[in-house]
């Protein structure tokens, strides 16, 4: 995959200032400051209910925050024409949300779908034709035998490479990926992770991961953050993040409750 | 004689039961009242031994044989060219009823609005009534027959059709909308494979339905076998009727396999 657009050159990925997002009145993320240079891969580690989906679909421009604003390559995400996010940031949902009666084939090649007219996306749909970008991200995730099978026939670990071949072939300059490893077996996980880390670092792209597992975080990734209740407790390069850190961002959520 | 009432006494607070009774007492008044019609013409019941005794001795002659098969094929011809009109009106139908192309949200309810009544009106008249007001419009032809049928399953197909589309899980369509998918991509990347299988089989469902229809309104100048079954019936030749509604039969079956076959190879 080739760097995506002239705006690779921007220092930072994305960036977000003072950005806050509530649901039916309740804050859900920040008042929240967070700069990202290009090519860097960032971990959100946090409990359930952190912020880090709310997040990690702000900077995809699926949810619009209720203030502060969302930078992608510097470029305000709120006054981007239609055609130009798919190429700036791309979010792997963790429910994958995947077409299960098509082929594999055909859904890594929906990635290509903002930069297809309907002619083109008829054609691949209804002809046997070979898009080139489909199988070699195909190939990438090792998925390449796997092109004619429907996806409701695939393994969970499979889906999850679906997933990624899709987003690959839409080719953003920010991938985003919201527990990816959540359903897959440690050794599974470290491979994905290891996937995305290296198709990440061949495209230039930016990669921010939310997981689980801290000890993923700091095995693959470049920064690790923690989030709880919506705010940043740590920021950290891997090699800084103790086992005390993690812990008492696990266990500050459990006083919450306490707290007024 | 203390049951029955203890049944009362226990039902009275449920508050249905009355209801219950009513709906009894209602049911056995109109199956009276249809009972106090004479059920069969005079001399009924002979006539009904001759339409039981017919079915032991069914008209197999060669020559009748060929008339079947060729009533066969015409009404199931008169069924593809009803289905025809009726997905030729239903799919760009169901596109405007659901409105799944259209992205602002204002627009989309009123062109949906508006394009629902128009479908609503059309499929409120039954497809015997279409025939009769077209039997006075065109004249007894296949035509007004075909289009008799193809309209209010057209309407039918765009309401079912286009609800199919709006009730897909909406998740996957906004994965591919985020990819920059246009709602026309969205509907065949997206909703049409979700909505899949289920919507095969409705569509071979209506199609049963229509080769039903294509029999029945043959007094229209549909020919086929609702058309030999009447001239049967007229000349009293019931041993013809029996092949004639087996032919019917085959070809509902038959409807019914492809049917399966279809949905069970899966993708649309």
């Amino acid at each position: 995959m080739t760097s995506p657009s002239t705006n690779g050159a921007h220092p930072y990925g994305c960036a977000l200032e003072r950005v806050c997002i509530s649901y039916a009145g309740q804050p859900a993320l920040g008042p929240l400051d967070l700069q990202v240079p290009t090519g860097q891969a960032v971990a959100l580690v946090g409990p359930s209910g952190a912020g880090k989906t709310s997040l990690l679909r702000a900077v995809a421009g699926q949810l619009r925050p209720g203030s502060g604003r969302v930078l992608l390559a510097g470029r305000d995400i709120s006054g981007l024409r239609r055609a130009e996010l798919p190429g700036l940031a791309g979010l792997m949902s963790q429910r994958l949300d995947l077409i299960p009666q098509l082929s594999v084939r055909h859904n890594v090649q929906s990635g290509a779908l903002g930069r297809w007219g309907l002619a083109r996306s008829l054609a691949a749909l209804l002809l046997p034709l070979e898009h080139p970008p489909a199988r070699a991200a195909a190939r990438r995730v090792g998925l390449e035998q796997l092109l004619p099978r429907r996806v409701a026939d695939l393994s969970g670990g499979e889906l999850q490479r679906v997933a990624l071949a899709r987003l690959l072939v839409q080719d953003p300059a920010v991938v985003l990926a919201d527990e990816p490893v959540a359903s897959l077996d440690p050794a599974r996980a470290d491979d994905l992770l290891g996937m995305m880390r290296a198709t990440g670092r061949e495209g230039g792209r930016t990669l921010i991961v939310s997981l689980h597992s801290p000890e993923l975080a700091v095995r693959h990734f470049d920064r690790v953050i923690g989030l709880r209740a919506g705010r940043i407790v740590f920021d950290l390069p891997p090699s800084r993040v103790t086992p005390a850190e993690l812990q008492s961002l696990y266990e500050l959520l459990d006083l919450t409750p306490t707290r007024p | 004689m203390s049951t029955p009432s203890l049944v009362w006494v226990r039902a009275r607070p449920a508050g249905r039961s009355l209801l219950s009774l009513l709906l009894v007492v209602a049911f056995a008044l109109s199956v009276l009242a249809v009972a106090g019609e004479p059920v069969a013409g005079s001399g009924g019941a002979k006539a009904a031994r001759e339409v039981l005794a017919s079915l032991l001795r069914p008209d197999l002659s060669l020559p009748f044989l060929r008339t079947v098969a060729e009533a066969t094929l015409l009404t199931a011809a008169y069924a593809v060219a009803a289905m025809t009109v009726a997905l030729a009106v239903g799919i760009p139908g169901a596109l405007a009823v659901s409105g799944v192309l259209v992205r602002r949200r204002s627009a989309r309810l009123a062109s949906v609005s508006v394009v629902r009544g128009l479908f609503a009106t059309v499929r409120a008249i039954h497809e015997l009534v279409w025939a009769l007001l077209l039997l006075i419009i065109l004249g007894p032809n296949p035509i007004a027959g075909v289009i008799a049928i193809g309209l209010p399953y057209g309407a039918t197909v765009a309401r079912v059709l286009g609800e199919r589309l709006t009730d897909v899980p909406a998740a996957p369509l906004a994965a591919l909308t985020s990819a920059g998918s246009s709602p026309w991509q969205t509907l065949f990347y997206g909703r049409l494979p979700l909505a899949g299988a289920d919507l095969a089989g409705y569509l071979f469902y209506r199609f049963e339905c229509a080769v039903r229809a294509a029999a029945v309104l043959s007094f229209i100048g549909l020919g086929g076998i609702g058309f030999q079954i009447q001239i049967a019936l007229a000349d009293l030749r019931f041993e013809r009727v029996w092949p004639l509604l087996a032919a019917l039969l085959v070809l509902v079956v038959a409807v019914d396999r492809l049917s399966r076959y279809v949905r069970e190879a899966g993708t649309v």
